[in-house]
């Protein structure tokens, strides 16, 4: 009889053990609603297939903002994704670094600094589960949740349904429709802005003092270095333009530093902006994010410096790449029907249909 | 140790397995161990406290049957009484009550005296082994039970793990001879325990802890409210007190059960009561019937008169009432149950021939509804007091009751009841399931019918209820584990 129950009890686990994960895929918030959403962006990268990518940049939205893939692909002719979610701290970029080269292997690693400037040491719930709800299940994912969070929200992350439960009396048809979310995207992770928000061209950053980074992220800046370089991948800082004040320029100055002392390049935008060409009236939507005019220009710049610093393929024209030659066209025909809404009261953030 | 926390999920599986792969002769020493593991889990010093109550009481048992004269088993039943009261009087009425009320005397006399405060912590479910153990000490006065040579057997009767804190109130005669039986590990006995703490845990933290988030914001933010809103939190707060209650005493018989003990049953479906007396003998049956066995009769019962029998229930429901809480709304909490019992024995005679005048059919469901309907509001009028923090706010809750704004169902003020639009009226489902329940346990066993169904259909419901507490479950960020409400009785 002892036998017989325990048989049943190992039963009835797996099959709760599988309702409560089945569950949880549903109840976890389908971020497909903006733009800037993570959802696609995520779980985008894992279909792009295994070991398929030249050029992964890792960081936050000062990525997937302002640099275009599709664009990149077009003028470079190397394959690249922006693996990147909002507001992400250097200390969930590692992990993101870490899975980058569990799952493609890249050539080249565009680490986007922006958040050494970051003073916070805590991580903000919502940007950690923003960051790490749709990381594929591995030690990996679990190792930067008990890095991150509170070890009793760790079974959280296997089992979202214990974090997502209380969404049952606001479930959309999205949750449902997107439980199981594995689908290519198109814009290999890239969100295109229409809007246009005049800001003001920093002055002033040139000569400010080295300053000093918040524990935390000095930390983290130097494990994911030692990390890439001992993959034995090449290693690009990159800080893109945005509207900084010289404080700030200080701890990227700092930031120069270190890369200097680790021998890793360093491409600090926002000490070339006559070079990027940058229209401070019309390129922006916000004080950090450009539109798709800014983020074209960037491109350009970022594009060409890759291309002419590291060796990689041109894959153009190569028949195992009609992924890359489809997105692209559909990244075009996107852009010319809504470029004409640049600035116009139809430019909001919301999906239009492309990325799902 | 909470029953509606990980620490006893990894805790009670533990000690369940351990129990059943130890000797028989052993399994008592690995209960007690564990019993006391838990109960100093809250407060490691309590324990003592604990123990030295298990003492007195146990040296009570010993020395009673030892006397040779009725007045020497007196003296030791008064003396295991004064020392085991006076403890609880010091720990859970000095400070909340005593002291308060005495200062306030005197300063309402001019008197220049100041009580001391202790500031001493509630030991965690102090009125329910105090009454426990002191219920040895009469039943062997009484010879109803031989007294329990085993110190350590009869430590384990006073710390039981499932029913330490909250009950059910155990007796001697009942419990201590099941340590010495032999419980063999029994697949359909531990399903059905196993599935009893099911519906425990579906009823304190799906519905109780639900129906909380209401009765906080509307009691705790009183004066925003009125009208109506009171009765609507009133009755989700008598809900709330069931099933938090029940939940508990189910996953104690639940786990108990599972390792192969039998505890009485603390509920029988209470707001399908007909009359106050009724009323009483279904809710919290462990605690009424102990006031019923060791304060009431001993006072006389119904013996002596109509009025005689008032006086004697108006002292046990005051003393009951005190139990339930050191303040003096707990006070008017049981001086208002006594009451309407005694309105109910003093006009009984005038109830029936006006039924009979009027040609009232006692056995008709209108009759009976309107019975149970009159008992549950008179009930909801004594819960004011329960979850009133004072009593200007009980009276003042009272009094605003009186002013009806139905308008409150469609003008939105719903919506400001901490609970959106669908969870206010899945809340208001759940009462109305749990009731279904209740109905349906009636004259079966929910459980041995569940049993009796093909195995899809029984797991099936086994999952969904587990599933049901996980997805309507309160736990998690948001909430904080809501206490047991009777762990401060």
């Amino acid at each position: 009889m002892l036998k017989k129950a325990f048989f049943k009890a190992v039963i009835f686990t797996l099959l709760l053990t599988l309702c409560i994960y089945g569950a949880g895929l549903v109840f976890q918030p389908k971020r497909v609603q903006l733009q800037p959403d993570t959802t696609a962006k995520v779980r985008g990268f894992y279909a792009e297939g295994k070991k398929s990518l030249d050029v992964v940049f890792c960081g936050t939205s000062k990525v997937f903002c302002l640099i275009n893939p599709n664009q990149l692909w077009l003028e470079q002719g190397f394959t690249s994704y922006d693996f990147a979610t909002n507001e992400q701290p250097l200390w969930i970029t590692y992990y993101y670094v870490k899975e980058a080269l569990k799952y493609q292997k890249p050539k080249l690693i565009v680490l986007d600094v922006y958040c050494a400037a970051y003073g916070e040491e805590e991580p903000r719930n919502a940007v950690t589960r923003a960051g790490l709800d749709f990381l594929s299940l591995s030690p990996n994912k679990l190792e930067a949740a008990l890095d991150n969070d509170a070890l009793k929200e760790l079974p959280s992350y296997v089992f979202p349904l214990l974090r997502y439960h209380d969404r049952w009396s606001s479930l959309s048809k999205d949750d449902y429709k997107y439980a199981i979310y594995n689908a290519k995207n198109p814009m290999h992770g890239y969100s295109p802005m229409y809007m246009v928000n005049p800001q003001e061209k920093p002055e002033g950053l040139e000569g400010q003092p080295i300053g000093t980074l918040a524990p935390r992220a000095e930390e983290y800046l130097l494990k994911t270095i030692e990390l890439i370089k001992s993959e034995g991948v090449d290693l690009l800082l990159l800080n893109t333009p945005y509207c900084i004040s010289p404080q700030s320029q200080s701890k990227f100055n700092r930031v120069a530093q270190i890369a200097e002392e680790q021998g890793v390049p360093f491409l600090d935008c926002n000490l070339l902006l006559d070079d990027i060409g940058l229209d401070y009236s019309k390129d922006y939507i916000d004080l950090v994010h450009t539109n798709v005019v800014g983020s074209e220009k960037i491109g350009k710049y970022v594009g060409d410096y890759i291309k002419q610093n590291y060796t990689l393929p041109d894959s153009r024209g190569n028949p195992a790449y009609t992924w890359w030659e489809e997105s692209a066209q559909l990244w075009l025909n996107y852009n010319a029907e809504r470029l004409p809404t640049l600035g116009t009261a139809e430019a909001d953030e919301k999906l239009e249909g492309l990325l799902l | 140790m909470e029953f509606n926390s990980i620490p006893f999920l990894i805790f009670f599986p533990i000690v369940t397995l351990i129990y059943f792969l130890m000797p028989h002769k052993f399994r008592w020493i690995w209960l007690l161990i564990t019993s006391y593991f838990f109960y100093m889990c809250w407060n490691a010093k309590y324990a003592i406290l604990m123990f030295f109550s298990t003492f007195t009481t146990y040296s009570s048992g010993l020395l009673i049957a030892k006397a040779k004269t009725t007045g020497a088993k007196k003296l030791w039943v008064a003396l295991s009484f004064i020392i085991n009261l006076a403890i609880l009087a010091v720990f859970k009425y000095y400070d909340a009550l005593i002291a308060p009320t005495l200062n306030s005397l005197f300063s309402f006399a001019h008197i220049g005296i100041s009580v001391p405060m202790f500031d001493l912590l509630l030991p965690v479910g102090i009125s329910f082994y105090t009454f426990q153990s002191l219920s040895y000490t009469v039943d062997v006065y009484r010879g109803d039970m031989h007294p329990v040579k085993n110190l350590g057997k009869y430590a384990l009767f006073v710390s039981f793990f499932p029913q330490l804190v909250a009950g059910p109130i155990e007796r001697t005669p009942t419990l201590v001879h099941q340590f010495d039986e032999v419980h063999y590990f029994d697949y359909v006995r531990i399903k059905e325990g196993l599935l009893r703490m099911l519906w425990g845990f579906f009823e304190k933290v799906v519905i109780a802890d639900r129906l909380a988030v209401v009765v906080n914001q509307v009691y705790n933010n009183y004066t925003e409210y009125s009208g109506l809103t009171f009765a609507i939190a009133t009755v989700m707060f008598a809900f709330q007190l069931l099933c938090d209650f029940s939940a508990y005493s189910n996953i104690a018989l639940g786990s108990a059960k599972v390792m192969g003990f039998t505890l009485m049953e603390n509920f029988k479906r209470p707001y399908f009561a007909k009359s106050v007396a009724d009323f009483w003998r279904r809710w919290h049956i462990s605690m009424s019937s102990w006031f019923r066995d060791y304060l009431y009769f001993p006072l006389g019962g119904s013996r002596g008169g109509k009025l005689k029998k008032c006086r004697n229930l108006m002292i046990t429901f005051l003393v009951t009432g005190l139990w339930h809480g050191a303040t003096w709304n707990m006070a008017i909490f049981g001086f208002l149950n006594g009451l309407f019992q005694c309105i109910s024995v003093l006009t009984q005679s005038i109830r029936e021939k006006v039924c009979k005048l009027l040609g009232l059919e006692h056995k008709a469901f209108s009759h009976r509804l309107f019975q149970v309907i009159l008992i549950f509001t008179q009930f909801c009028l004594t819960l004011v007091f329960v979850r009133s923090q004072s009593f200007a706010q009980a009276v003042y809750i009272l009094k605003q009751a009186l002013h009806p704004n139905p308008w409150i169902f469609t003008d939105g003020t719903l919506l400001t009841l901490g609970l959106s639009q669908t969870e206010f009226w899945f809340a208001c489902l759940l009462i109305v399931f749990y009731m279904a329940v209740q109905l349906f346990q009636r004259n079966r066993s929910i459980i041995t019918e569940i049993g009796k169904q093909h195995i899809v259909l029984r797991w099936m419901v086994y999952l969904s209820g587990v599933m049901a507490i996980v997805i309507f479950g309160a736990y998690g960020q948001g909430y904080d584990a809501q206490q047991f409400i009777y762990f401060q009785f």
